[in-house]
């Protein structure tokens, strides 16, 4: 019979760039070995311990969560393990010292700190096999009087020697050995990939790498018989003894909550019941219906039960705090089911417009932690952050992480390098793959290519790249999942610095934060919220709405519009496939926004639901529905599946499933594409709809649906609250349009368009639009009323390399009447002369020199140090060269250099007038012309699309001066005419005209790239996003 | 003063020119085009654009790395055979070269009849060109780069060309002929129309007096190309000997006329041929050679008689010729200390070196290095004496053995004691030579204390002898 043991030196690949193995891979291989422990000791790190202590609940291994550390000042590896939860606290703390002190990736540790894990943790050692060893041993017994000493086998020449030398070490300190495998892979054949990340963290190409390879496989999970043979009994017994003084299991963990949420006399629950009973007034001051009192008190009931009560509370002061600072923000995702987070202001669906699903939020069968996304101003997060930060100090809040793995591009590359393959070869081979296309794997475009040698090192490249894929690389931070805790978070897991300057994050993701059932905050940014608040501040100067409650629902005027497909720079439905469906989805309320949003998305469209829907839109009184059950669902859309909550509803009502196990057929359908194990929700949901009556042809077509919807569909809750922000958005541009593009213009970057596309659509839409002037503009953008409707005046912010503090400067010191001169311009800024040629690029000084040449030219005027005039006003002596004025080309190319956007004319108007675009129809000209007519039309080119549900269909979007032309390049036609579809700036196109419910295409038959007549004039495209 | 500017735009991809594919010159990291040829840019490969969208556009494209180093050398190809045309003539790095026109209206009495010869000559070369005149080198620099083909002696007509070039063709640096065109001023004329003090102040002098110069209102200074012509010179004995004593005498007489060759070009020579020329025989070659280029005579004829004194002669010697076989310029950088301490001992070794290899032959001297490899076999290589190879660091504590078996011989018997052991090693899978041994020391039953290894199939091999 074999001896028990446990493993107690192993590191995964979450030692980034050391180990070779998954955590999980190593719990498997350790339990399949029959191993009774497995001590996953990461390098400075508790990054991989939740995937193993996941992976192993199932299993009979115990799992032991230590961390080897190497000191400054101690030779030799230490390794130190938790036992219990104090300990696990103390060495959290102790990572989290070492890591504090270095930058990211890095950490510094001192033999003085091990005080804070004194007599917590068990610690084992390797000596350094030097006459420092008895001393140094000595000093590591004064803090930890049960210290062992590791003894590994690694197959070396001194192999012998050491272990001589263990024995007599301790004999002479008094300390057990224990046998340890200081194992880096959990099988023998990962040893090419462990040499390949080690390469790849020494930068070298293996060869000459070598020195620091391994100089054998040794370094795996080895068999109990291995390793009976190669330790004595005692120290293989010894591990045992070490597993079993360790009781701590990550499931011990509990998140204890920020407790000053609750004032006194108060408990959690009747805190959150009071605040609801609040909000309930506020948000129904007609009274509350009975359905929603009943959800009411179960929510608060499920709540209590789950014991989430100061999660609620949490949120709910994070919203507070943003309102109070005028700060907007609203909940989104799934959230949005719980008339709770209604009532607390968190989330802003009303529950009587549309069907709430509890379960989908919060279930007590899948006892997990709701998840509560609250999207702000994007401008405005870091305010909200840095509240988080104040409120509970950095000891207490800190950013989730998100683990960074290889993907396929960066492991060619990384594995290349490091098998010396030749960097220029390497690129061509990473840039040589269409990493688009779905259906043609990357793997076999290589193949098939035949970029790859079959000999030499090349061989062994794509093998290794594969199994590279998915090693986390580093830590980055969560976009803004926070952690807060009610002690110490580093108690809880270790916290590292971000790359990011005074950002810590800790080193679990929210995935292992979910698995661990921890709450987290989402703290999200959302870059029409500032546009939205930006544009009812001033609707609000000029007598409109200055809230969000203030603006008037469901006016038709706003859906006239949208149904035109007008929809630039409105929230969601902005992107081109959205605009497109406008038209033909008809939106005439806001239930139908809520579809709309939903609807332009991989699942609908490819479980072909957009289709049946459209159509059933047109006779809605005509749908079938198998019986009421399936009516009552699938009604609100036309008996067409369009929402998560629909498919979780359909399989409670008519296959009988549970509410938990409907949920889970959702999950297993997002990640169906990943694991495709659906097989089990399969028969089960046939099963359920046979006996309830459905015949199995629906059972399977219904099936079908879902599959085919697969992950990619919206909760209806989640586009219930973006189709708030849809109208809202929509309506600003509607009736306020001019104040609706300066708050766009004032939040960038934000949105699908670019500012010279906002303002050419404001403009077509009869926007009065004045450019930027060195005394009539703001730092921003803003209105100028003196015109009915008021006039857009462009800010200073729209000069993109003029700093910040020298467009401020630039107002403050400007007298009433404005600058009168150059030198009065240079003697009151004194802004330097890179900035003044900022400003005379931009056209800012026309007011003083005429012509940006002009100003240039009387800019590089040597500055005499004259006197300085009372006013601070000089007469300027008259220059005896004049500049050449610009003419109208020269004037747009600067425009669109320095500004990024022109008011001259279109370039393409221009262009037309000097008769350059002759048989060329213009994008207004289309409207009127016939369908399948062969057609010529020209445009900048602002936009190029491959979108995976096309099937290879290219879309580019042309602008001239009358609008957007929408051209569709079918596959052959892109495989023909490759260089002028990606290289055109300028292009023109003749082809078909393509009429179909309201939505103009030009089918592209001939592309001819015109770039040239519009040399270097700057326009930026937006491609294959 | 009349120049004539001969301007080489793809000297690199004319000389890697094949018919089949389309190439490009590409450099930088991440790598971008620098110059496509013909063939590619018809694809629509342009410079700047990434590999990928190079290889979209041109699946088949052939991409060279661009080398500076190659350039310079290929233009100095270029004007060593046009040098007997027209000199004297002068490089103008990277790609053009400029000819003095007025010196040899003797020979083409027209501008045009140079022009013709030396495209003749170029489009043997197989080089593309463009070429044209101008009354200072900068003006028909700059004509010839943005290929206005003037070609003739009259300055009106030259001025004129140049006023109409744009100030993007300049070779100003690209603030300042942005600064130009941001104020209008588009073309060189336009800078004519301006106040030429203003234009002084707003511009810098520099500018200014560079303007000047290429409309040759100032002078500019050329430094002419002296072809470097390789040393070969015969000298035929008066007394037919095959004792090598008598070739003593004129070997020395050739010697020092290439170190008076070499002195006057400030070179060295670190290959040089001398060939014996025999009556009936065919002619005996020796290659000396030199580490770091030599050019005194006395060292040469050193190594000469080396060499001579190793060698069987087949028949008398009648005559002797020397020709250089590779120049290298005089490293003016290196100083030397006053005492020449280290230098002396370094250059008593590296002579010894020298001795030692023309005496044995080039590839007779080598020297042991080491490589990081676990695989012993591979551990240790040879390289040419005096070449710096890696030298890594032996890895720590492990026990070597002084003398190698190579190949490996099988165990015969049994050893009588195992010393130490295991040791495995398990590496070198990715250059196809794997290996998986189990290492031992153990004494043998003759008392030799040996290196054994078992693989993978259980065989025993003895791999190598301590002392």
């Amino acid at each position: 019979m074999t001896a028990d043991y446990a493993e107690l030196h192993c590191i995964s690949n979450f030692s980034f760039l050391r180990g070779a193995s998954h955590p999980e891979e190593l719990v498997e291989e350790a339990d399949r070995l029959g191993y009774q422990a497995l001590a996953l000791t990461d390098e400075c790190s508790l990054a991989g311990v939740v995937r193993a202590h996941t992976r192993a609940r199932s299993l009979s291994l115990s799992l032991l969560i230590g961390s080897e550390l190497q000191l400054q000042d101690l030779p030799g590896t230490l390794v130190l393990i938790a036992p219990n939860r104090q300990s696990y606290a103390a060495l959290s703390q102790l990572i989290t010292r070492g890591r504090r002190r270095r930058d990211k990736g890095h950490y510094q540790l001192w033999f003085d700190d091990l005080e804070l894990c004194r007599n917590q943790c068990l610690a084992l050692w390797r000596p350094d096999f030097s006459q420092g060893d008895d001393n140094n041993g000595q000093r590591l017994m004064a803090f930890f009087p049960g210290l062992r000493l590791m003894a590994e086998r690694p197959l070396a020449q001194n192999d012998h020697l050491r272990m001589r030398w263990l024995k007599q070490l301790s004999t002479r300190l008094g300390c057990p050995v224990v046998a340890t495998g200081n194992v880096l892979m959990h099988r023998r054949r990962r040893k090419s990939l462990q040499d390949l990340v080690t390469a790849i963290r020494l930068g070298q190409p293996l060869p000459q790498a070598a020195d620091h390879l391994q100089g054998n496989a040794e370094a795996y999970l080895r068999p109990r018989e291995r390793l009976e043979r190669l330790f004595p009994p005692d120290w293989i017994e010894a591990t045992v003894d070490v597993a079993r003084q360790c009781t701590f299991s990550m499931d011990e963990l509990r998140y204890e909550y920020p407790g000053e949420l609750v004032p006194n006399g108060h408990t959690p629950i009747s805190w959150l019941r009071e605040l609801v009973a609040q909000g309930c007034h506020w948000r129904f001051p007609d009274g509350v219906s009975e359905a929603i009192e009943n959800q009411l008190t179960h929510e608060l009931e499920l709540i209590e039960c789950l014991g989430y009560e100061p999660f609620f509370l949490t949120i709910y002061d994070v919203v507070r705090f943003a309102r109070e600072r005028g700060i907007l923000c609203q909940g989104r995702g799934s959230a949005a089911n719980s008339v709770v987070c209604y009532c607390l202001g968190i989330t802003e669906v009303d529950p009587r417009r549309v069907n709430l699903l509890l379960e989908r939020f919060i279930s007590k069968e899948r006892n997990e932690p709701p998840d509560i996304d609250v999207d702000f101003e994007h401008e405005r997060r870091e305010e909200v952050i840095q509240y988080l930060y104040r409120k509970y100090g950095r000891e207490r809040a800190a950013l989730a992480a998100t683990v960074i793995c290889y993907r396929p591009r960066s492991a060619l590359r990384d594995a290349g390098r490091a098998l010396g393959l030749d960097s220029m070869h390497l690129e061509q081979l990473v840039q040589g793959i269409d990493w688009r296309d779905d259906a043609d794997d990357w793997e076999q475009q290589l193949r098939r290519k035949g970029l790859l040698d079959d000999q030499g090192p090349a061989r062994h490249l794509l093998p290794l790249a594969r199994e590279l894929i998915g090693f986390p690389r580093h830590l980055s931070q969560h976009v803004g999942g926070f952690i807060i805790a009610s002690e110490r978070v580093a108690d809880l897991v270790p916290v590292e610095n971000a790359a990011m300057a005074d950002r810590t994050v800790i080193q679990w993701d929210k995935d292992d934060l979910e698995a661990l059932g921890l709450l987290k905050v989402d703290v999200l940014s959302l870059g029409m919220l500032t546009a939205i608040r930006k544009a009812l501040a001033l609707t609000g100067n000029h007598g409109g709405p200055s809230s969000l409650a203030e603006v008037p629902p469901e006016c038709p005027e706003v859906y006239r519009m949208l149904q035109q497909g007008h929809s630039m720079g409105v929230f969601q439905v902005e992107s081109r496939a959205q605009m497109s469906m406008l038209p033909r989805l008809k939106p005439r309320e806001y239930y139908d926004l809520v579809v709309q949003v939903a609807i332009v998305r991989p699942g609908p469209i490819q479980g072909n639901m957009v289709h049946p829907y459209l159509q059933r839109r047109k006779a809605p009184e005509a749908v079938p529905y198998a019986d009421d059950r399936i009516r009552t669902v699938l009604e609100p859309t036309l008996g067409v599946p369009i929402f998560q909550e629909q498919v979780i509803r359909l399989a409670m009502v008519a296959a009988g499933f549970s509410a938990g196990e409907a949920d889970q057929l959702r999950r297993a359908m997002a990640a169906w594409k990943r694991h495709g194990d659906l097989s089990r929700f399969r028969e089960k949901l046939i099963d359920g709809l046979e006996s309830n009556g459905y015949s199995l042809e629906f059972a399977e077509n219904l099936y079908r649906q879902m599959k085919g919807f697969g992950g990619y569909g919206f909760p209806e809750s989640h586009a219930a609250s973006f189709a708030l922000l849809v109208y809202v958005s929509a309506w600003l541009k509607c009736h306020h349009p001019a104040a609706f593009l300066c708050a766009l213009l004032n939040s960038q970057p934000m949105g699908f368009y670019s500012p010279s596309q906002l303002v050419q659509n404001a403009r077509r839409e009869g926007v009065n639009i004045r450019p930027v002037d060195i005394n009539q503009s703001q730092e921003q953008h803003c209105l100028e009323d003196d015109d009915k409707p008021p006039a857009v005046r462009l800010g200073l912010r729209l000069i993109d390399r003029l700093p910040q503090e020298k467009a401020r400067c630039l107002i403050e010191r400007r007298p009433g009447r404005g600058y009168t001169s150059m030198t009065e311009l240079r003697r009151r800024t004194g802004l330097s002369h890179a900035d003044l040629e900022i400003l005379a690029a931009s056209g800012a000084l026309h007011p003083l020199t005429g012509n940006r040449h002009q100003a240039r030219w009387d800019l590089l005027e040597p500055d005499h140090a004259l006197p300085l005039a009372a006013d601070g006003a000089m007469p300027m002596p008259e220059p005896r060269s004049r500049m050449p004025e610009p003419d109208e080309s020269q004037r747009t190319f600067e425009d669109y250099a320095n500004l990024g956007l022109s008011l001259e004319r279109h370039p393409l108007a221009q262009l037309r007038e000097s008769g350059q675009l002759r048989h060329c129809l213009r994008a207004t000209d289309l409207e009127t012309a016939e369908s399948g007519r062969p057609l010529a039309v020209s445009g900048l080119v602002t936009g190029r699309q491959r979108p995976g549900s096309a099937g290879g269909v290219t879309f580019v979007t042309l602008e001239d001066e009358t609008g957007n032309i929408n051209v569709v390049v079918w596959p052959d036609t892109v495989r023909c005419q490759r260089r002028p579809l990606l290289n055109a700036r300028l292009l023109q196109v003749r082809g078909t005209l393509e009429r179909h419910e309201g939505v103009i295409h030009v089918i592209a038959g001939r592309l001819n790239d015109l770039s040239h007549l519009i040399d270097r004039l700057s326009v930026s495209s937006r491609n294959f996003h | 003063m009349l120049w004539f500017y001969l301007h080489l735009p793809s000297l690199l991809l004319d000389h890697h020119c094949r018919d089949s594919a389309p190439m490009a010159l590409c450099t930088g990291t991440p790598p971008v085009i620098l110059q496509p040829d013909n063939q590619a840019q018809k694809m629509g490969v342009q410079a700047g654009q990434s590999l990928a969208t190079a290889r979209a556009l041109s699946p088949d494209l052939t991409l060279i790395a661009f080398n500076k180093v190659r350039q310079t050398e290929l233009l100095e190809q270029v004007a060593e055979k046009l040098y007997q045309l027209a000199a004297p003539l002068a490089l103008w790095p990277p790609d053009g070269l400029l000819i003095r026109a007025d010196r040899l209206c003797h020979l083409y009495p027209e501008p045009g009849d140079l022009a013709t010869v030396l495209m003749q000559h170029l489009s043997q070369l197989g080089l593309n060109s463009r070429m044209a005149t101008g009354t200072s080198p900068r003006m028909a620099r700059l004509l010839a780069r943005h290929g206005t083909s003037v070609c003739t002696d009259d300055p009106e007509t030259m001025h004129h060309a140049l006023c109409q070039l744009p100030v993007t063709a300049t070779d100003w640096p690209q603030k300042v002929r942005q600064r130009l065109t941001r104020m209008g001023l588009h073309h060189l004329k336009d800078l004519l129309e301006c106040c030429p003090a203003e234009l002084a102040s707003r511009l810098g002098p520099e500018l200014y007096n560079d303007f000047q110069r290429m409309l040759g209102r100032s002078s500019d200074p050329v430094q002419e190309f002296h072809p470097q012509t390789a040393f070969h010179r015969s000298l035929t004995l008066n007394r037919e000997s095959q004792n090598t004593d008598h070739l003593q005498g004129p070997l020395e007489h050739l010697l020092e006329s290439l170190e008076a060759f070499l002195r006057q070009r400030q070179r060295l020579c670190d290959r040089l041929r001398l060939t014996l020329h025999h009556p009936e025989h065919r002619p005996t070659t020796l290659e000396l050679e030199t580490r770091q280029g030599e050019s005194r005579a006395v060292a040469f004829l050193e190594l000469a008689l080396l060499r001579l004194a190793s060698l069987n002669l087949p028949d008398d010697v009648q005559a002797l010729s020397l020709a250089t076989a590779r120049t290298i310029a005089i490293e003016t950088t290196v100083s030397h200390d006053l005492f020449n301490s280290d230098e002396s001992q370094q250059q008593a070794r590296q002579a010894l070196l020298h001795r030692l290899s023309a005496r044995l032959g080039r590839d007779s001297i080598q020297c042991p290095g080491r490589r990081p490899d676990p695989r012993p076999e591979r551990c240790a290589y040879w390289q040419p004496a005096g070449e710096r190879g890696a030298h890594a660091a032996q890895r720590s504590e492990t026990t070597r053995p002084f003398w190698l078996q190579h190949p490996p011989q099988p165990l015969k018997r049994a050893p009588a004691r195992w010393l130490n052991g295991p040791e495995r090693i398990q590496s070198g899978w990715w250059d196809g030579d794997y290996v998986r041994r189990d290492y031992y020391i153990a004494l043998l039953d003759n008392g030799q204390r040996a290196w054994l290894f078992r693989n993978q199939q259980s065989q025993w091999f003895i791999h190598g002898w301590f002392g």
